[in-house]
């Protein structure tokens, strides 16, 4: 860590690029959203958009962690305690891809899959009657 | 006491316990907030209705965002000033730094207040309107230019909105148990006000007040509505109840007792098929249990509510307290003093989940049938879309198989008519005109009805029985606004700790330095270490509300 006035000095300098940096990236951020000629995949919103807005985000943002708060030149234990902070959060934004089996992404879940189901018991063969089988009892018969 | 390790570093980890501190508290942080994200995510492509893109006002998220960079940037500095023994810097940098969350906190304030008194309803046709509420006129007065004692006001002095509901009420019937004090006072009032009506018993409260004893009339019938009568019939209530469950308990142990001795062999969960406790054997023991307590209201009287309070039904509604009102539901129409925007997209979606085509769907929606200026709006945005359409090919061209346009107009765009378009639509036929500070002040404060007038923004009544759901812009609107709110109060509530923490050192941080300068330069960078991570979270916050 720039602990020595001088290095500070030096330091003060670079906050101040990173300060713009960010500047730049909100503006950078705004006009992607809102400039049709800096639009990129289809006509208004889109993931191309999504992912895009959310680099530039993230690239903000660890200009923030890595330069304001000093994690360029941290130590050990620090890494370890956000590290697995960040573990746990990928963690939990990875159960989103569970949504995908959710009825609204399957048309056929409240209304059409009962009748896929009779269709089907309709037109497999008539159910042959099992023999019931001979179960042992599974407790001894009292007396 | 003296605290270890909070200037030198342990020799173990390095570091300052300070500090290994709010890095733990961070990483909770980070957990947090990224759970709300994804909740957010969750939320989003689980919407069963068109989620609002790119709807909230940019430029104060923009500006909001700038303060926030800055405040870090000045934050850091503060720190640095202090490393170099500079009190003077130090006061100014935080001084800056606290300011500016001073600022951020207005903006918020100001879109959160703009949000909570802009109204949406949707409508059972699922077409989205917008607007603000006029404000209930006493009897009688001039309502083309009320002066300000001319509203009427509820109990905090406060004007009340025109969205009430009217029943002609001929009969009240109290739940013994939940009815609501207040609102018999308040009921009482209507109907001295409304018509000089007297709300009485319906017929004669009869019942048995002890056990053994004869039914007797405990109330009669005329005995007016007051809350020591609903009180003193609870009472009672409450006693019989008392005293049935326990004659019913008593009954149930000795039958329990006997079948547990006749089968000493058998578990207690063997036996319930066995117990029966003979109630007609109790029922002459029993007290009256009074669960309503029904009243007339002589003549029938218009008595008011609030939507929030009742369901209501045409002939019979029901208040929160289970209060059943029973009467004609007179027009209790929501009138917007303002229109401010109609929104197809909802309708749409429905529609073509049907199978319907969404032109024929909005020609037959309730506004399009009965107002003539939705239908010169949409007859106008119909033009602005089909010239969007139009200049989208000539710009972009069509995909390989020169059919499918390469760029279309967003169903946002197609389907929803937000209170710029209405804007401009008044703008291009040469209605209103507006300053510059006053558009500026609308890109804050959002559509200024005073200086547009009805012109631009008109003035709708909407009927009781198109309404299917309505609310402010508040979390009850949709679950974009729930997890809107969730988030940024989340995050503001941080940016005002934050800055108590930083204005801490600021204003009595002097001491501190005094002694050790050492000691608060670290308790800074302990300070600014989360106000930064404020600013990172706001870094993802602004791009997925505001501009997604």
């Amino acid at each position: 860590m720039a602990d020595t006035p001088e290095a500070i000095k030096k330091a003060t300098r670079l906050y101040l690029i990173i300060g713009g940096a960010l500047f730049v990236g909100t503006v950078l951020t705004v006009l992607v959203a809102t400039v049709e000629a800096l639009d990129i995949g289809r006509h208004g919103f889109d993931m191309a958009d999504c992912i895009l807005g959310l680099i530039i985000a993230t690239v903000k943002a660890s200009l923030v962690a890595v330069i304001f708060m000093h994690l360029n030149h941290e130590k050990k234990a620090i890494y370890w305690i956000f590290g697995s902070g960040l573990v746990f959060v990928s963690f939990m934004a990875a159960l989103i891809a569970l949504a995908k089996g959710d009825p609204q992404e399957d048309p056929l879940f409240y209304d059409g899959r009962p009748a896929l189901e009779e269709k089907a018991a309709e037109e497999s063969a008539p159910p042959v009657e099992a023999a019931p089988a001979e179960v042992a009892p599974t407790t001894a018969a009292q007396p | 006491m003296e605290i270890p390790y909070i200037v030198t570093p342990r020799k173990d980890t390095g570091l300052t316990n300070s500090k290994i501190a709010i890095w733990l508290f961070l990483a909770s942080e980070v957990m947090l907030f990224g759970g709300f994200f994804s909740a957010y995510v969750f939320l989003r492509i689980g919407a069963d209705y068109p989620w609002p893109e790119r709807t909230l006002p940019v430029l104060p998220g923009l500006i909001n965002t700038f303060v926030l960079i800055g405040s870090s940037v000045t934050v850091v500095f503060a720190w640095a000033s202090l490393k170099l023994r500079n009190w003077r810097k130090f006061q100014l940098y935080m001084g800056i730094t606290v300011a500016c969350a001073a600022i951020f906190m207005v903006l918020k304030g100001v879109e959160y207040s703009v949000k909570f008194s802009h109204q949406a309803v949707r409508l059972t046709d699922y077409t989205v309107l917008e607007g603000h509420l006029g404000y209930e006129l006493k009897e009688g007065a001039d309502s083309h230019h009320p002066k300000a004692e001319d509203y009427e006001k509820d109990h905090n002095g406060n004007k009340i909105e025109e969205n009430r509901i009217r029943v002609e009420t001929s009969a009240l019937t109290f739940n013994t148990l939940r009815f609501y004090k207040p609102w018999i006072a308040d009921l009482l009032d209507q109907a001295k006000h409304h018509g000089d009506a007297k709300i009485t018993l319906t017929g004669d409260i009869k019942g048995i007040k002890t056990e053994g004893g004869k039914e007797e009339v405990l109330f009669k019938a005329g005995t007016p509505l007051s809350v020591d009568l609903l009180e003193e019939i609870q009472s009672l209530h409450l006693a019989a109840r008392s005293h049935n469950s326990a004659l019913r308990t008593a009954a149930s142990r000795v039958e329990w007792d006997k079948a547990l001795a006749a089968n000493p062999d058998k578990q207690g969960w063997e036996l319930s098929s066995e117990v029966n406790v003979d109630m007609e054997a109790l029922k002459p023991r029993f007290l009256t249990e009074i669960q309503s307590v029904p009243f007339k209201v002589e003549p029938a009287t218009r008595f008011i509510f609030k939507p929030r309070d009742i369901r209501e039904a045409a002939t019979q509604s029901r208040l929160r307290d289970d209060t059943v009102v029973d009467g004609k539901l007179l027009e209790s129409p929501m009138v917007f003093h303002n229109l401010d925007a109609i929104d197809f997209q909802h309708l749409v979606m429905k529609a073509e989940e049907k199978g319907i085509d969404p032109q024929i769907a909005i020609q037959n929606s309730w506004i399009m049938k009965n107002s003539e200026f939705a239908r010169k709006a949409w007859e106008w945005h119909n033009k602005k879309v089909e010239a969007l359409e139009k200049r989208l090919i000539a710009d972009y061209g069509f995909e390989a198989d020169g059919k499918t346009p390469k760029r279309e107009p967003t169903h946002k765009e197609r389907y929803r008519l937000g209170w710029k378009e209405l804007a401009k639509m008044a703008e291009d036929g040469g209605m209103a005109k507006l300053s510059f500070a006053d558009k500026m002040k609308e890109e804050f404060m959002g559509p200024n009805y005073a200086a547009r007038t009805e012109k631009t923004f008109p003035h709708l009544s909407v009927p009781r029985e198109q309404i299917g759901f309505a609310s402010k812009f508040a979390p009850a609107w949709n679950t974009y606004y729930a997890i809107y709110f969730t988030i940024t109060g989340l995050h503001g509530l941080h940016v005002v700790g934050g800055a108590l923490v930083l204005a801490y050192y600021l204003f009595f941080g002097r001491k501190m330095y005094d002694a050790n300068p050492e000691w608060l330069a670290n308790r800074v960078e302990v300070g600014g270490l989360f106000w930064h991570f404020v600013d990172l979270v706001w870094i993802f916050v602004f791009p997925i509300l505001y501009l997604m």
